[in-house]
């Protein structure tokens, strides 16, 4: 059968952006440890529901890992203990009977709260039109195979594509940077010869942005490696500070 | 300059790189002035004719030194500017502070702006009682040997009996090994925000900055250490 | 009504560059005069608002998750096909429309699939040139896969995240649009309802989700790219928001639902672990290449699989369909799988399960090798079941996948309401009643990049269409509709969760419209839909406000909208009396008990038009009319 837990949730309520929030502690009784994390939060909702109180809003979609809508901060680890996995991919067997699981939302001036565990990413959003695309238009692009590109730098363009702009990497620095995802976006498009036309245009651009969203400043903690659920390198941090430097000496 | 060079001097990364940059000049120094300090273990002469060529062009010293000066205040100024930005970038705390980072060393790296201004301190310490204090006076008298009268050692002895105070020593040796510390961090972090990032360099200079944060600790303290273990001069 | 599919006259293959050039152009400095609503950034909604805003006209766009680069397209992960033929290996245009006519059971219109294979070539050219990592061979060129049992490798994919990839390729683009000012981009809203004035679709009614506040969004053309239907399951491998409420709304102001009972069922999943479960888990296909599915031969063997002797295994795939073995398509393994436990020899801790051996290929290949091709897949198999398939056979059961069903739509992907235009997943068009692997992405960037651009241009040039603003009184009516059904679903104030309802209706379709239908079951499903309908009219809690972020409230007017769907759904089931593709009526299978089609009867499209509450909905057919393809009874034995 089943194996079951007892959990004590203390979870972080908030009604709107302007309005204040507060702990509040919930039981979660009998839960089914092959439960992911969110389906445990249902589960709670479900009976919070019933009795006639306003679930606990949190963001999900895809629930298997790639969408990158889910999040929290779970005793301050972002998507909670596992390493490479978002909130979604995280079980309830990781946890242990009677543990008490403080849950919050990612904390950022960039990144403010909507509604309890739900944050506002439109910061990112806004990076990405600063400059995150090759300017091509429908219709123009030439044959696939008119540019051949190496495949140690697509595969390694592909490694820093994969980021999937949940905000764990801001949530988790110690600073709230955004760096990792600029630097994974920066990385993608400044490894690949289709990138490269406009990579200085890009970099300033995109560094201009982050920095007027209000995040903080890297100082190579490499908290942000640790809690992406892609397991994005700081690599990328490095080439994204070369590829500002080599634009800011082009002017 | 262009507007979008000014744009960028404000902008979060080139700030960081100014940090890096200082902050490899002000390392340059310390591997200067460590070599320096060992001369010490070969006595007087050496390390007061070091210290008297490095006094012979005036002009040349000064230029190095308002170089320093410059460095150094850039380095602390912009680093206290970045961290109060990245308070505010925070808003709201955690409740509860976690990692999921697996690195040892993830004190060196939280603690950077504390042993930052620990070394800053320290520094108007170091100044006064070296730098700017008269190194042909009483405070450079050391009697080498039984017997013998005190002769003026000039700034090896104003060093020597300087560390001859057991607090001295220990507040010196205490904070050379926060040095190495904010050493141990700098010297990686400097690479990653100047932008190396091959894969099979990388861990390697992440060992180095460990390594050489450790070596500058002890090298510095070594001296005080010395003369605390020998007491009297070996002349 | 007469359902004029305006396919161009002419051979296949010359329809498509016939019908561009006979086609009206809007007026370069025109083009700005034109608002386009787009609903959903997948890749069809993406891709299109981007490449309508290059062409100069104001996009509008809408997605009701936090950011555009969420919708679901990124989940799919096996890749994107196109008929490049880089393998030297015979593929061609004419092969793979041919292929896909098959794959879809011959239930697709030729020339919307001939004109998908066309333009499948240029979709890899736009997408390598935004910048996609492709997977590449040494020589940096760009490497293919062979993919659901096709015969040649024409399938392109960046790991095992494609979907992912694409979708970020034409969210790049559609940034790109957002920052020319080209597009101005709505995230967190949902659309409520479709308005219609003076017969043509002018615009939308949207719930803002942060304040709750009803917008609406006059234009000129609304496309809908809002996807599939399939958590009208409750469990299928859907994100969780994706609904029909957008699709299903305009089909209640007018526009046809065609083929509703084609869904597509996709034989390797995680098993459902409990009731609990919010959703299904796809393991790509390719793992049925070196994993070999079996079952115990005596029904309630509780065995553990290693104790399990060869002689006591059925390997039933390879056993019935001796050439083709564990390759047998998507809905042939779904099957017989729900057959094996059915008869109770299924396994896990629910029964519902089949093994997926790869102990024969580790020691055949090594484990490393097995490590390299499915490492990724076992890890994430790990993560979820806590089991390790490299010591223990992985269990998996078919799940609701993707819904070939959808919109209605003409040649020029126009429902039959003027100015309403679907694409992507949400339209019935290119799949017939099955769709093969890698086919969805092609569909989505086709009809996004390819083909809007230009026929929307065509309905603007040739129609003349009078100045609308959202504050005329269809809108307002709109908008007062969806403010009461928000009121009615806080008032209720009953005893049974949204999610509740959802799954009764979920786990009815699974039992009685799911992998294979039969008359008396579809006739019990029609008569219980009602029933949950009724009570969720009545019993329904939804606490929380209408003016404020309540995702109760979201969820409450999807399923509201799914229980009404629901009944189309089944009712589609019941009145196409033949077996194809993903839809099996047991009534009509050959002797051996496999899919028997019946193409003198219904070898047509069904299109539902919405007749009122209450009333039966009114069934319109288009023919199909196979010119290229020969039609051909399928056979994997």
């Amino acid at each position: 059968m089943a194996n079951t837990i007892n959990l004590t949730l203390k979870v972080w309520r908030q009604k709107s952006s302007d309005s204040p929030g507060a702990f509040e502690i919930y039981q979660a009784h009998d839960i089914d440890t092959d439960l992911s994390f969110l389906e445990m939060l249902d589960v709670v909702n479900i009976n919070l529901e019933k009795n006639g109180k306003e679930p606990i809003a949190f963001d999900h979609d895809c629930r298997e890992g790639i969408c990158g809508c889910c999040g929290a901060m779970i005793n301050g680890q972002a998507h909670g203990p596992e390493h490479g996995t978002t909130l979604c991919q995280l079980h309830v067997r990781k946890f242990r009977d009677g543990d008490t699981l403080v849950i919050e939302p990612w904390r950022s001036r960039a990144f403010p709260v909507v509604r309890d565990l739900i944050v506002d990413r439109s910061a990112f959003d806004r990076i990405i039109q600063a400059g995150g695309y090759v300017t091509v238009r429908t219709g123009s692009a030439p044959e696939a195979h008119s540019l051949p590109v190496p495949k140690i730098d697509a595969d390694e363009a592909f490694d820093s594509a994969a980021c999937i702009g949940c905000g764990a990497c801001v949530a988790a620095c110690p600073n709230a940077s955004a760096v990792l995802f600029v630097g994974a976006k920066i990385s993608h498009l400044a490894l690949l010869p289709q990138g490269r036309v406009e990579r200085e245009r890009r970099a300033r651009a995109m560094v201009e942005r982050m920095d007027l969203e209000g995040f903080g400043n890297c100082s190579n903690h490499y908290e942000c490696e640790a809690a992406c659920p892609k397991e994005i390198s700081v690599r990328n941090i490095a080439r994204l500070n070369r590829e500002f430097f080599r634009a800011f000496v082009k002017g | 300059m262009s507007s979008e060079s000014r744009c960028a001097l404000r902008s979060s990364i080139l700030r960081k790189q100014i940090v890096a940059v200082t902050g490899l000049i002000l390392t340059g120094f310390l591997a200067g002035h460590l070599a320096g300090n060992f001369l010490i273990f070969l006595g007087p002469e050496a390390f007061n004719g070091y210290s008297e060529k490095l006094h012979a062009i005036p002009e040349l010293l000064w230029l190095v030194r308002l170089g320093l000066i410059a460095a150094f205040l850039i380095h602390v100024i912009t680093t206290i500017l970045l961290t109060l930005e990245n308070r505010q970038a925070r808003g709201e705390r955690y409740a509860v502070n976690g990692s999921k980072s697996e690195e040892s060393l993830k004190f060196a790296k939280k603690t950077m702006i504390y042993t930052g201004l620990l070394v800053l301190f320290f520094l108007v310490l170091h100044l006064s009682d070296f730098t700017l204090s008269d190194k042909e006076g009483p405070a450079s008298m050391i009697a080498a040997g039984e017997g013998n009268p005190p002769r003026n050692l000039g700034l090896y002895g104003l060093v020597w009996n300087s560390f001859l105070e057991p607090w001295r020593a220990g507040v010196y040796i205490a904070v050379m090994l926060v040095l190495g510390l904010h050493l141990s961090h700098g010297i990686q972090s400097l690479c990653q925000t100047l932008g190396f990032y091959r894969n099979d360099l990388v861990p390697g200079i992440r060992k180095l900055s460990l390594v050489l944060g450790l070596l500058a600790a002890i090298g510095f303290s070594s001296v005080p250490l010395f003369i605390n273990i020998v007491r009297t001069p070996p002349l | 009504m007469t359902l004029d599919s305006k396919v161009p006259g002419g051979p296949v293959s010359e329809k498509w560059t016939r019908h561009k050039f006979d086609m009206k152009l809007v007026n370069p400095a025109n083009k700005r005069k034109f608002t386009v609503i787009v609903v959903g950034t997948g890749l069809a909604g993406a891709s299109a608002a981007a490449s309508l805003s290059e062409l100069g006209y104001q996009v509008k766009a809408f997605c009701l998750q936090d950011s555009p680069r969420r919708a679901h397209s990124i989940a799919a992960q096996g890749g994107i096909n196109a008929a490049k033929n880089y393998q030297n290996d015979g593929d061609s245009v004419y092969r793979l429309f041919y292929d896909t006519v098959k794959g879809g059971d011959y239930r697709s219109r030729e020339a919307n699939v001939y004109r998908l294979a066309e333009l499948s070539v240029n979709i890899i050219d736009q997408c390598v040139a935004q910048g996609v990592p492709f997977a590449r061979e040494y020589g940096g060129m760009l490497d293919n896969r062979s993919f659901g049992g096709a015969q040649v490798s024409r399938t392109f994919y960046a790991r095992g995240q494609t979907g992912q990839q694409l979708l970020l390729g034409a969210y790049s683009a559609l940034c790109k649009e957002i920052a020319a000012g080209g597009v101005k981009m709505f995230p967190r809203r949902e659309m409520l309802d479709l308005v219609v004035v003076g017969g043509r679709a002018r615009g939308i009614v949207v719930r803002n989700m942060v304040d709750g506040s009803i917008e609406s969004h006059a234009g000129d053309a609304v496309i809908l790219a809002t996807g599939g239907y399939g958590n009208v399951f409750y469990l299928s491998t859907n994100a969780k928001p994706c609904n029909v409420t957008a699709t299903w709304r305009a089909a209640r102001k007018g526009a046809l639902f065609a083929n509703p009972c084609f869904t597509q069922i996709h034989p390797t999943c995680i098993p459902v672990h409990g009731d609990c479960q919010s959703k299904l888990t796809l393991m790509s296909e390719s793992l049925r290449n070196d994993g070999r599915i079996w079952v115990p031969n005596k029904s309630g063997d509780k065995r553990p699989p290693g104790q399990i002797p060869e002689q006591e295994r059925d390997y039933y795939l390879e056993r019935k369909y001796p050439s083709f073995g564990n390759l047998v398509p998507r809905d042939v393994a779904s099957r017989n799988a729900k057959e094996v436990c059915d008869k109770g020899r299924g396994v896990g801790s629910t029964g519902m399960a089949v093994y997926l051996d790869f102990r024969d290929s580790i020691q055949r290949l090594g484990r490393s090798t097995i490590e390299a091709r499915y490492g990724n897949l076992f890890q994430m198999y790990e993560k979820i079941v806590d089991d390790d398939p490299y010591q223990v056979p992985m269990m998996i059961y078919p799940a609701i996948h993707y819904t070939m069903g959808g919109l209605w739509v003409d040649y020029n992907l126009m429902s039959n309401l003027p100015g309403l235009h679907v694409l992507g997943e949400a339209n019935f068009s290119d799949h017939g009643a099955n769709r093969l692997g890698a086919s969805a992405l092609m569909q989505g960037l086709a009809d996004g990049y390819f083909v809007i651009p230009y026929t929307l241009g065509h309905y603007f040039a040739s129609n003349r269409l009078d100045p609308v603003k959202a504050e005329a009184p269809e809108f307002k009516e709109a908008e007062q509709s969806a403010r009461q059904r928000i009121q009615k679903f806080l008032s209720l104030k009953g005893k049974k969760t949204v999610d509740e309802f959802h799954r009764d209706l979920g786990l009815l379709l699974w039992d009685k419209c799911g992998m294979s239908r039969n008359q008396a079951g579809l006739e019990e499903a029609l008569r219980k839909i009602p029933e949950i309908r009724e009570e969720f009219s009545k019993n329904l809690v939804v606490n929380g406000s209408a003016d404020s972020l309540n995702q109760s409230l979201e969820k409450a007017g999807r399923v509201a909208d799914f229980l009404e769907f629901a009944e189309l759904l089944v009712l589609d089931a019941l009145e196409r009396k033949e077996s194809c593709g993903g839809h099996f009526r047991e009534e009509s299978q050959t002797e051996e008990g496999e899919a028997l089609r019946d193409d003198v009867n219904f070898c047509h499209v069904s299109a539902w038009e919405w007749a009122g509450e209450g009333k039966k909905p009114i069934l319109h057919k288009e023919p199909l009319v196979f010119d290229e393809v020969h039609l051909a009874q399928r056979s994997y034995k």
